[in-house]
């Protein structure tokens, strides 16, 4: 009965475990495997086994360090913003008063835009319509106080800002969809008693409110972080890698090897290398925030 | 009565249905890959059109830029879709799918197509690929080319611009003969807004000399013309690369400081003939020119037309060839053709466009590639430019670098030269440490396929 009751849970999920072998665990294997040989695109019928020389050829090489500079700083710079902005924005919508308002309902639909937009059509919209230095928007309202922008997305000083400031935009409505939910779960009657006491605004937002949604901001932290550690789309767009390699984040380091330089098995193992930042990331993350007592 | 009516209406409209849907799948459709230029205007609204109303056979084009173009032709290629029946070909990348060409002999033979047009280097160059595909014709050229230098003939020949560049530089204002007088001649029109140019005020900042720098495509079209130009070949007959000579370095040195100096700042976001645009609008004194980009500043409709001279590419002195003037790479193309079951159709649609149609398609899109195209009054009489580009046009081409015929060629040249220049002139490695990466990552490359 006992060994049945063990066996049951895992039942259950065997359906799952296995969809996941197979949809996640043979590309991983492959793209290991890949990155263990030599495989050029011209020459696909012959690959030749080098067992780890990608890997130490990749570590040898200045550019994949200074790529991974260039995708810790996007991915954090985009984390940062993308979540600060998430929980200011969803502060507001749930102030009472605002709250289940048309006007409410109506920004909510709106700021989903971003978040449900082709990543390529940000990266191009933000190239062609917001930071283009001579018709774009962000110069155009620098203008309008008298001011002359940079050339944003051309001058190494401010290409990586403006990538982070795009790619936030386009991730900040899944903060703030998550955070007005998680908002919306603390009882009304535990804010009215702290403003009773005195708590009102930023204190009940940082003694009460945010202790409360702290999984939540941890989740979405994690869900933002791992996203723009991948991200290709909206940077290949909005700047290519350029300008020198300042924004060459390590998944366009992958699509030059492996399409540009046709080098396939290092891309693959840039690739993999790339899943183990990620997966000690997010432990090392996950261990902090103590997502893992969330079941708990 | 009625419903025999009924019975024969609706056999006469499923009769008119399949019979529509039978002519729908019986109908050719050719599927063309293009690389973006001029000619993909006169193809959209004249020459398809014309061929599907002359025979019935449709043609779907699907226009990439360069870089996907040849990416998607070889993931197109090598996972067997028959997805394209032709494309655009650049001897430069031919390397990525040689195998799954079609050989044109046995067309050319069948069709009568008139070879003798084009001349041995062109055969050589845009037509053949010896190590790849020898002894065979795998492509019918279209356009081969290869960079000229193309000026503001108007402002060149000013007599305040004359008078002020003599006295800083001590000779007429003139074509350079040598880059670093490019770099002079560069410098001294670039201008701020508010500055005069030919005794007009400048409402925009004026740039001395441009190309399209957007690495690593971009960037490496354009700096091949200064690596040629030192008299580098990339490697020697043992495939040891010659690109460790010092003399790359004082190329990259002097192409860093061209960009810096007098590049708008914008070029290094243009992919190809864009930074014509700025010359057309006035922004722009000198350019590298694609001729294939000739109708964008001197076609009727140009501000600039009548106004832009033409000249060779300069010499770099002491360059390792002797060369008397500098060189690009001969660039361009023609047009391949896939191994489907479309390939005969295929082909006769390319004979149309490039031999029936040749003065025709000459006269839309300026592009030389046939003998009569050189000869046909009709075609020399139709822009008043050709007789100063033409010249330079020709001369250019007899000098034009044929780029080696390997499948490595765009991994360990084209790209890696992008690569080279964009990190030194971007300051992401030294110039040393660049150069000993290309050299290393090239000499991989041939070690791995079994060259050296």
């Amino acid at each position: 009965m006992s060994s049945r009751r063990n066996f049951k849970p895992w039942a259950f999920i065997l359906p799952g475990v296995i969809a996941g072998g197979v949809v996640l665990g043979v590309p991983v294997v492959q793209a290991f495997w890949t990155s263990l040989h030599r495989l050029r695109m011209y020459r696909m019928h012959d690959q030749v086994f080098v067992g780890l020389d990608n890997y130490a050829r990749l570590l040898q090489d200045p550019l994949f360090h200074l790529s991974v500079r260039s995708t810790v700083v996007f991915s954090f710079g985009c984390t940062i913003l993308s979540v600060i902005a998430g929980l200011a924005v969803a502060s507001v919508m749930s102030t009472r008063g605002i709250r289940g308002t048309s006007a409410a309902r109506f920004f909510m639909a709106f700021y989903l835009v971003p978040f449900v937009a082709t990543q390529v059509v940000v990266g191009m919209m933000g190239r062609l319509y917001v930071w283009e230095p001579e018709y774009g928007l962000v110069n155009f309202l620098l203008g309008l106080f008298g001011a002359d922008g940079p050339m944003w997305l051309i001058s190494r000083d401010t290409a990586m800002w403006a990538t982070i400031v795009t790619n936030a935009w386009r991730l900040t409505p899944l903060a703030v969809l998550i955070f007005y939910a998680a908002l919306a779960t603390i009882p009304e009657e535990l804010l009215e008693s702290a403003e009773v006491d005195g708590a009102g605004g930023w204190k009940a937002l940082a003694l009460i409110k945010l202790p409360l949604i702290r999984y939540h901001i941890g989740f979405i932290a994690l869900i933002q972080l791992t996203s723009a550690f991948r991200e290709f789309d909206t940077v290949f767009a909005l700047t290519g890698g350029g300008p020198g390699r300042t924004t060459n984040v390590l998944s366009l380091l992958v699509y030059n090897e492996g399409i540009s330089n046709s080098d396939m098995g290092m891309a693959n193992a840039i690739s993999f290398t790339m899943l183990i930042i990620v997966a000690v990331l997010s432990l090392v993350y996950m261990r902090l925030a103590r997502l893992g007592d969330l079941g708990n | 009565m009625l419903r025999r009516f009924q019975v024969w209406s609706l056999a006469v409209s499923l009769a008119v249905v399949i019979g529509l849907l039978a002519s729908a799948t019986a109908q050719t459709t050719l599927r063309l890959a293009e690389h973006p230029g001029p000619h993909v205007e006169a193809l959209e609204e004249y020459f398809i059109p014309l061929y599907e109303e002359l025979t019935g056979v449709k043609v779907l084009m699907e226009v990439l830029p360069p870089t996907q173009l040849w990416q998607k032709m070889q993931l197109e290629a090598q996972a067997n879709t028959n997805y394209y029946d032709m494309g655009y070909h650049s001897p430069g990348w031919f390397g990525y799918y040689y195998d799954k060409v079609a050989g044109l002999d046995d067309l050319i033979a069948e069709f009568d197509f008139d070879i003798g047009q084009y001349s041995q280097s062109v055969i050589d160059s845009h037509m053949t690929s010896p190590i790849l595909r020898p002894g065979e014709i795998v492509a019918i050229a279209r356009n081969p080319q290869t960079p000229i230098y193309a000026y503001r003939m108007d402002w060149f020949e000013h007599p305040a611009e004359q008078a002020a560049f003599q006295a800083e530089y001590g000779r007429p204002l003139a074509a350079p003969t040598t880059w670093e007088e490019l770099y002079d001649i560069a410098v001294f029109f670039t201008r701020p807004a508010g500055a005069t140019v030919a005794g007009e005020t400048l409402s925009q900042p004026l740039f001395g000399y441009s190309a399209s720098i957007k690495p690593p495509g971009g960037m490496a079209r354009a700096f091949l013309a200064i690596v040629y130009s030192l008299g580098l070949d990339g490697w020697d007959e043992n495939y040891d690369s010659d690109l460790r000579d010092p003399i790359l370095l004082e190329g990259v040195a002097y192409w860093k400081k061209l960009i810096e100096d007098t590049f708008p700042p914008q070029a290094q976001t243009w992919d190809f003939l864009e930074h014509l645009s700025f010359m057309r609008e006035g922004r722009l004194a000198t350019a590298e020119l694609w001729p294939e980009g000739v109708l964008t500043i001197d076609g009727g409709d140009a501000p600039t037309a009548g106004k832009i001279g033409y000249a060779v590419l300069p010499q770099w002195p002491g360059n390792r060839k002797d060369l008397p003037i500098g060189r690009g790479f001969i660039g361009g193309g023609g047009m391949l053709i896939f191994d489907t079951p479309n390939k005969a159709e295929a082909f006769k649609f390319i004979q149309w466009l490039l031999e029936d149609q040749a003065a025709e398609f000459n006269l839309r899109t300026a592009m030389f590639a046939r003998a009569d195209q050189f000869t046909d009054p009709v075609v020399l009489g139709s822009y008043d430019f050709y007789d100063t580009f033409l010249p330079a046009f020709q001369e250019q081409m007899t000098y034009g670098f044929p780029r080696q015929h390997v499948a490595e060629y765009g991994a360990a040249m084209y790209n890696l030269a992008g690569e080279f220049a964009a990190d030194v002139v971007f300051d992401v490695m030294t110039p040393e440490q660049a150069q000993s990466r290309w050299v290393e990552m090239m000499e991989r490359i041939f070690t791995e396929s079994g060259f050296r």
